[in-house]
């Protein structure tokens, strides 16, 4: 029977649940696999391809279905997408095959430290006129009564 | 129905064993006469022939034809083999979808390397705006070179059309691959110039090397 994975080929073992969560005991240890399980749902094992500056670890399996084989493993409990730098966003939206270095990537002396979106929290952006304002309200100035 | 009957004979199972040990081995001819057998289906119209001789059939034939119990049991197969393959489905925030270079997000005011600000306060993003979403306000800087003292866009009336960046001379005004800018509140999605100056900032190392990878074919 053919099958949609790997471009038609026989399934791999590890698409087996079974052997899969072998696979990645023996690379990951039962922590990380447990992480794993209870964030992708399922156990993986695949190429450390780098960290980025907060501490998040991607990974890539060309083993993996077409657009499930890079992946990220967010460092923070409380996980978010825009964690993610925007070099490694680039790689994780399969933008590019380049994976970031600090010699592809151009690193301009006014690029921040990356945040996540801050919205919902005190850092959240408020809008505010960049300009000096046209008009001003009338202040009523009382003249004292002579006499 | 007596035609169709007539005229594929080779339905039944019995007429298909009996057709195979013909010596020519020829299915649409008829046994005794050697005729065709649409000839022979509009000769027994014709003729009156009774139709419903034809539509004698062999059981299970006929269930095979009604049940299509190969098709459930392939059907099921079908569904057992899903059952040891992991799901195709992206496990978002993990595992990301698939962008463009070309993908119109969330917007960016970008600066040159020196940092200074590349918009020039031409107002052509703002004319070409077919939400009317982009606000400009402009005035000579100290040092006499012209330049925004507002860029507001608001991003509730923005339709992500792109002209804006399509219409910039200088390439100041981006749309970046940032599409999660979701907020809490609404006047958050009101963008200043700062705000949009701050989204350059943070994402000109994706923006640089798309703008790279895509220049032959802007």
């Amino acid at each position: 029977m053919s099958t949609w994975r790997n471009g038609g080929h026989l399934a791999t073992p590890l698409s087996l649940v079974a052997v899969g969560t072998l696979a990645a005991l023996r690379q990951n240890g039962p922590k990380r696999t447990l992480k794993q399980i209870m964030a992708m749902d399922q156990p993986r094992v695949g190429k450390h391809v780098g960290t980025d500056v907060n501490g998040n670890e991607y990974y890539q399996n060309d083993q993996e279905i077409i657009l499930r084989n890079r992946w990220v493993e967010y460092k923070a409990w409380n996980h978010d997408a825009t964690q993610v730098p925007p070099e490694w966003h680039q790689w994780l939206h399969h933008i590019t095959d380049d994976v970031p270095t600090a010699q592809t990537v151009p690193t301009p002396f006014y690029t921040p430290k990356h945040q996540q979106n801050l919205t919902g929290s005190f850092g959240a952006y408020k809008p505010y006129s960049t300009t000096v304002p046209k008009y001003s309200g009338w202040s009523p100035a009382v003249k004292q009564r002579e006499g | 129905m007596s035609v169709l009957a007539a005229a594929r004979p080779h339905l039944s199972i019995t007429r298909l064993a009996a057709a195979s040990v013909m010596p020519t081995g020829v299915r649409h001819v008829h046994r005794s006469s050697g005729d065709s057998v649409t000839v022979r289906a509009r000769r027994e119209q014709r003729l009156g022939v009774d139709p419903e001789k034809h539509m004698v059939q062999p059981v299970l034939d006929r269930a095979a034809q009604e049940m299509f119990f190969t098709e459930i049991i392939r059907t099921m197969w079908l569904v057992l083999e899903q059952m040891f393959k992991p799901p195709y489905t992206i496990m978002y925030p993990q595992e990301k979808g698939p962008l463009s270079p070309r993908f119109r997000g969330e917007h960016a005011l970008r600066r040159y390397p020196t940092g200074e600000e590349r918009c020039i306060a031409c107002k052509l993003c703002e004319a070409i705006c077919p939400a009317q979403a982009i606000t400009i306000e402009a005035e000579p800087r100290e040092d006499g070179s012209r330049r925004t003292t507002r860029y507001d866009i608001d991003m509730t009336k923005c339709i992500y059309c792109g002209f804006c960046q399509e219409a910039c001379p200088v390439d100041a005004i981006v749309e970046s691959q940032n599409f999660e800018f979701t907020t809490e509140t609404r006047e958050e999605l009101l963008y200043n110039k700062e705000k949009l100056l701050a989204n350059g900032d943070k994402w000109e190392a994706e923006l640089a090397r798309n703008l790279k990878a895509d220049y032959l074919y802007r």
